[in-house]
């Protein structure tokens, strides 16, 4: 991707946030760009970090979390050291933000026209009528019915799919550059899902918006994305593009995930599955190993030796491993581990 | 082989509103046939609000239905007493955060419906501890709170206590949502040993059809209340004949490279249960709708001996077959 | 895999009930340690009050009333806060004060703290008809008038110690009804009490294994705010003169008895008054440090 492509840049980016006792270090050094029309998902299981990570690019995070990076580029703006007024200046204006819980994120006490209006307000010199007219063309754009009606609706009053799509109408009004959409269908049925997701892609395709994903489902993932940033501790430890990523995991953490999945017509019925054994670990201080080696079923000594640093795969495909980069050390099966019960029962009584 | 389980014409109204306006009724189930197999796995499918959460609760007995009846080994569940029909069915739930109390440790968690019978002493702290080992959690972690556990490690908590007092019927509430996908796999894992090992009747309730496909032998599929197609497993997945089974299964979105977004064509909105479309209750959000379909409510077709649905224009019909108004 | 598993889990610090947690907050807390203390020496000195001090309280030297405390000039070390009127001691007479005091909060709220958490445990936990009941009982009880009923109430029947406590005990439940109720119910949605009940336990044994546990919490955060309450009451109806009766003694009584000397004299008024406002604020100071420590995870 040549530099002027780029809408986000994130170089280097770390969070420490002190608790009693200690520091916790939820993000490290993690890189991301992501490119006009592009869309980049960010991946990994709760705990690993993804969350933080798309809060600090907000500029979100609580005043304790304490941020650094070696570079935060919006389209060319350097941000690392944007004031507070800029920062909401770019907010809602040319960074949007989609969140999980559209209940949550959207304020009962108003109506959805007058909160549509408000961002509008906000952001540019515009009438009040002008603004109206705005949204509720996006709320047409955007798939609701009787759009005239809901700009008159309190959240309340609407399904969790129709939030969810005003959601989406809002993040568009100030016709942002990305939008970062944090486990958008996440709270929503199935059937709801695979509409959001749809709708989210194909505006993206219409508007050239860059889109950030963050959520933990691969399969949403599969459908979805250009990009593919797995986190795991807080680092990022595998990046390729959507159909590398799947269809050859390099990291052995992402590896484990893709294995761990049941898939109708693929799986059999019963057939044990992958899992990555263990739990994610705290993450405190700094790593003197692979921060997955004590999951890793490939883990040697040399992965305990120190900090693994990101080894390039080629065709634009990186992986924090030491494990070969053409993928000839893997075995898929080495993560159908014997289950637990089996190991145990076979030394225990065996019946219940 | 013998039906364990039995439900018939099972009904659930719930009476909404407050106030002045304590007039509307919720029927949260309406008319629900269904029967299991001993030593069989019911896949029970549908989106949020179908009613299938509502059918666990009866099933444990929680709640009793506002008409039908539910048959347990023959004989209605009121005909048991508590302790007899926490003897036969139990519970696996979705929230493993709040299906343990937290003010107990693991040892007296899994111990509880043991201890509800009276029974206590040495012999049942060995068998807690040999059956913490079975279902894969550390021994050490028997005499922890809940707090210090983690999400897979509180469900494997909340399986032991469900089977510590031998049920021939377990209940799965979404067993496996909150937890992440590399921990949920050893769940699934984990129940489908212990289905095998003890001739386990379930019920798996979930709306992730790649969790049902792996555990059921069968499947059902809800919708505002109602089956809507039954059978077998592989029939559901590979000749679905109701369009709302199709649209589930479409909605799956396999983790694998060159996966598209399904097309849904389920535009409309999830209709209210206060008050249900007419005729076919899904007919609203139906892209293969006719006229017949507002008007007349389809009863059951059979497809074969143990495949059934409820749809006026089912995905193998030709043309030529379909019903006139 | 064994070593695997045994070396990610983590293995450390296991039996840590969440009432041990809670204590080892507790120990942490800056206001639960000045609350705590004061509450523990006064409570000390109620209990050793014959020890610390040589005079009956209510024996009276009418030669030497009005002796002033040790700090002022004419005050001496034989009645270190002086006399009343009466030439009785006015130390002794806070000691035994105390007792009165700390002894009718306590019982008050016993009474009071069994009313209200049965009322909104009931309310709670069935919901429906016997909560609407309830709430209607709980809506009466909030538009009576506390202080005018306890008056009415000893002013018809008469007043005894016994009496108050019965009465203050009968008021005050409300806070109890309302805070026990709203906390059971939000528990009664958890899945821990559909398992309890799909596990075959009885009612009471859901009520007191599942529900009452895990709401101790709000309860102890009530029971300290209610405590000062009641202490303050029996003081408001012991200044006006239909609590607390002499020959007994409590800290309002002599608020009351000292009210007529507040120009003159204004320690025989100001010793009791900071020895009631030192109780109450230490009770409450407690009570704040119960609700921090009791709060769940991560609000340490």
């Amino acid at each position: 991707m040549t530099d002027d492509a780029r809408i986000l840049s994130v170089r280097g980016l770390n969070v420490q946030i002190p608790v009693p006792g200690s520091v916790l270090r939820p993000v490290r050094d993690v890189s991301i760009d992501v490119g006009r029309g592009e869309t980049v998902a960010v991946v990994g299981e709760s705990g690993c970090g993804k969350s933080l990570t798309a809060l600090a690019i907000m500029g979100l995070l609580p005043r304790q979390a304490k941020v650094q990076c070696n570079g935060l580029h919006l389209n060319e703006e350097s941000l690392a050291d944007a004031s507070p007024k800029r920062w909401r200046q770019l907010r809602g204006d040319r960074i949007a933000m989609i969140f999980q819980d559209p209940m949550t994120a959207l304020d009962p006490c108003y109506r959805i026209g007058d909160q549509m209006c408000e961002i509008l307000q906000q952001h540019r010199k515009i009438s009040r009528s002008g603004a109206m007219a705005r949204s509720l063309d996006l709320l047409g754009k955007v798939g609701i019915p009787a759009p005239e009606e809901r700009l008159k609706q309190y959240p309340h009053q609407l399904s969790g799919g129709l939030r969810q799509r005003v959601m989406i109408a809002m993040a568009l009004l100030c016709e942002p550059e990305l939008i970062i959409a944090d486990e958008p269908t996440t709270a929503l049925d199935v059937t709801i899902q695979a509409q959001i997701l749809r709708l989210l892609r194909d505006i993206q395709r219409e508007t050239n918006i860059g889109l950030l994903l963050i959520t933990h489902d691969l399969g949403v993932v599969a459908g979805m994305a250009d990009r593919i940033v797995v986190m795991y501790g807080g680092e990022v430890v595998e990046v390729g593009t959507c159909d590398q990523v799947l269809a050859q995991p390099l990291h052995p953490y992402t590896e484990g995930l893709v294995r761990s999945i049941p898939v109708p017509g693929e799986t059999k019925q019963g057939e044990a599955l992958g899992y990555i054994p263990g739990v994610v670990p705290r993450q405190v201080g700094e790593r003197t190993s692979c921060g997955f080696v004590d999951r890793c079923p490939y883990a040697t000594g040399a992965c305990r030796k120190g900090p693994i640093a990101m080894q390039d795969a080629g065709n634009g495909r990186l992986m924090r491993c030491i494990l070969p980069t053409d993928g000839s050390a893997r075995d898929p099966d080495v993560w159908i581990l014997p289950d637990e019960t089996s190991a145990q029962s076979a030394t225990s009584s065996g019946s219940l | 082989m013998p039906e364990v389980l039995t439900m018939r014409g099972v009904t659930r109204d719930y009476r909404v509103g407050s106030g002045f306006a304590r007039r509307q009724t919720l029927r949260a189930l309406r008319g629900v046939d269904l029967s299991v197999e001993r030593g069989k796995t019911l896949g029970l499918v549908g989106e949020s609000g179908c009613g299938k959460s509502t059918l666990a609760k009866i099933l444990l007995g929680v709640e009793l239905p506002s008409s039908g009846e539910v048959l347990v080994g023959g004989k209605p569940i009121q005909s048991y007493d508590r302790v007899e029909r926490a003897r036969l069915i139990q519970p696996v739930f979705q929230d493993p955060y709040s299906s343990l109390n937290p003010r107990m440790t693991v040892e007296a968690i899994i111990a509880a419906p043991m201890r509800v019978r009276g029974e206590g002493g040495r012999s049942l702290q060995t068998k807690v501890r040999d059956l913490a080992g079975e279902v894969g959690l550390p021994r050490h972690l028997v005499e922890a709170y809940p707090s210090q556990l983690s999400g897979g490690q509180r469900q494997r908590v909340a399986i032991a206590r469900a089977l510590i007092g031998e049920p021939e019927i377990l209940i799965c509430d979404e067993p496996t949502s909150a937890l992440d996908v590399s921990v949920q796999s050893q769940i699934l894992n984990l129940l489908h040993n212990l289905k095998r090992q003890l001739n386990l009747t379930m019920i798996l309730i979930s709306h992730n059809l790649a969790v049902v496909h792996h555990l059921a032998d069968e499947v059902a599929v809800m919708y505002l209340g109602q089956l809507v197609e039954r059978g077998p497993s592989r029939d559901i997945f590979e000749a679905a004949r109701h369009p709302y089974s199709d649209a589930l299964l479409k909605a799956v979105l396999p983790p694998r490279a060159g996966v598209r977004l399904p097309e849904m064509g389920l535009e409309a909105e999830f209709p209210s249960p206060v008050n249900p479309p007419s005729g076919c209750t899904f007919h609203p959000r139906c892209q293969k709708a006719r006229a017949l379909c507002a008007e007349k409510v389809p009863c059951r077709t059979d497809a074969d001996a143990e495949h059934n649905y409820r749809c006026h224009f089912p995905n193998n019909l030709k043309e030529e077959e379909c019903p006139q108004v | 895999m064994t070593d695997l598993t045994s070396t990610t889990q983590d293995a450390a610090p296991v039996s840590m009930s969440p009432g041990r947690v809670a204590l080892r907050r507790a120990i942490r807390h800056g206001g639960f340690w000045i609350g705590g203390t004061i509450i523990f020496v006064i409570v000390l000195m109620a209990i050793f009050a014959p020890l610390l001090t040589p005079y009956d309280p209510s024996v009276q030297s009418l030669s030497e009333g009005y002796v002033p405390p040790v700090w002022a000039e004419a005050g001496s070390w034989e009645h270190p806060l002086g006399t009343d009127n009466l030439g009785r001691d006015y130390l002794s007479r806070l000691l035994y004060g105390a007792r009165i005091s700390l002894g009718l909060g306590l019982l008050t709220v016993i009474i009071s703290g069994t009313i209200g958490t049965a009322m909104g445990i009931t309310a709670g936990y069935w919901g429906g008809w016997p909560d609407m009941i309830i709430n209607f009982f709980i809506t009466v009880r909030l538009t009576l008038p506390v202080v005018l009923v306890a008056l009415v109430v000893v002013a018809l029947i008469g007043s005894s110690l016994w009496l108050l406590i019965l009465v203050i005990g009968l008021l005050l439940w409300d806070r109890f009804a309302i805070v026990v109720r709203s906390a059971t119910q939000q528990l009664a949605q958890r899945e821990y009490i559909t398992s309890a009940r799909a596990i075959g336990s009885s009612t009471p044994r859901i009520l007191f294994r599942e529900i009452l546990p895990n709401i101790t919490g709000p309860l102890v955060v009530v029971t300290s705010i209610e405590i000062a309450h009641a202490i303050l009451l029996e003081a408001a109806l012991s200044f006006l003169g239909l609590g607390v009766q002499p020959p007994d003694v409590s800290w309002g009584l002599m608020v009351a008895e000292a009210k007529a000397q507040l120009l003159f004299r204004p320690w025989m008024i100001a010793i009791p008054g900071a020895a009631l406002v030192l109780l109450v604020f230490a009770i409450n100071l407690v009570g704040d440090a119960l609700r921090d420590v009791t709060t769940p995870e991560g609000k340490a």
